[in-house]
């Protein structure tokens, strides 16, 4: 029997008991098609066209090119995570905050000590923001610096909590129409159809997310 | 054979540009026109250092790209054969605990 709700969720593969699940992060190595010719494929050209939406929605923030290698690699890395997720059997590992947390912390903590180091001044400055009242200067610094000391944990869950939620009410609507009239399956399939377009919109939505985010929190450095 | 490296066989006057997916070596008989008698002395021809199956392994992704994905106009055909793919392989390498699933008669 189904002895845990989080089953789906489980990296123990039940071959060789070892963790093998987590293989399906090397989809991202197969399906990023390295190039032969010049001209694009049809298929190529996704590719290609969403890294070039991607680059001109981050290149504001940015002086040159090669510093939004990594944030295009990231949104492309935690996309195609997110919509092999969503195909049957395959294993979601962005649903899991040990991956999602190593991510963020690392991306944070770069930032962090970077801008410290050489920045320290700059640094301080962005605790307090601007046209804040005299008076409320040192709350203002209390909060901003508590708001910065949390956006690993922010980033990580918020990910994480997203593609599990998900997850988790396309499988307990499924287990709910075991054993029940025709009407009721016909109603949680279609409700299911719904939560499946969403969780789509989901997981192309918190790639996007994550990589803003991580280029803001580089910007401001 | 390096990481990154072409093979020793290749010659760039002789064979032209580099192409990944094409064997640069002696030409054996094919596997499909190889005689049942002679798979035995055929098998042992191959090379099986990790290296040569890494090779060959690349050699089969390139043509699996060649084949579906540089073409002009392929279209979804490789995206839906790596969903299918991955789909079976995890499905294989979950098997024990999908079997035990409580409504496991209810789906695959």
């Amino acid at each position: 029997m189904m002895t845990n709700l989080f089953s789906s969720f489980d990296p123990m593969s039940s071959t060789f008991n070892l963790q093998l699940n987590w293989l399906s992060m090397f989809l991202f190595i197969i399906v990023f098609y390295p190039l032969y010719w010049i001209s694009n494929s049809k298929s190529s050209v996704l590719y290609s066209e969403l890294t070039s939406y991607i680059t001109k929605e981050f290149m504001p923030l940015f002086k040159s090119y090669k510093n939004i290698i990594m944030f295009n690699v990231l949104f492309m890395f935690i996309l195609i995570n997110n919509v092999f997720g969503l195909m049957p059997y395959t294993f979601t590992s962005t649903a899991h905050i040990a991956m999602t947390l190593s991510m963020a912390l690392t991306i944070w903590v770069i930032f962090m000590l970077y801008g410290w180091v050489n920045n320290t001044n700059h640094m301080f400055a962005h605790l307090v923001p601007l046209g804040t009242p005299i008076v409320l200067m040192p709350f203002m610094v209390l909060i901003e610096s508590i708001s910065n000391i949390i956006r690993p944990i922010t980033l990580s869950v918020r990910l994480a909590a997203n593609l599990t939620a998900g997850h988790l009410l396309l499988i307990l609507l499924g287990e709910s129409m075991v054993n029940n009239s025709i009407l009721i399956i016909i109603t949680v399939t279609a409700a299911q159809f719904a939560l499946m377009t969403l969780e789509a919109a989901v997981a192309v939505i918190q790639a996007y997310v994550f990589a803003t985010l991580s280029t803001l929190y580089a910007s401001e450095v | 054979m390096g990481f990154g490296e072409y093979p020793a066989e290749y010659n760039a006057k002789v064979h032209g540009p580099y192409d990944p997916a094409r064997w640069y070596g002696k030409v054996d008989t094919p596997l499909a026109q190889t005689k049942l008698g002679e798979l035995g002395a055929w098998l042992g021809r191959r090379q099986k250092s990790p290296q040569a199956v890494t090779a060959a392994v690349s050699r089969g992704y390139w043509r699996w790209l060649h084949k579906y994905v540089h073409p002009k106009r392929s279209g979804l055909t490789p995206f839906l054969q790596v969903i299918a793919a991955s789909s079976a392989f995890f499905y294989v390498l979950n098997y024990t605990k999908i079997k035990a699933h409580r409504i496991h008669k209810y789906h695959w």
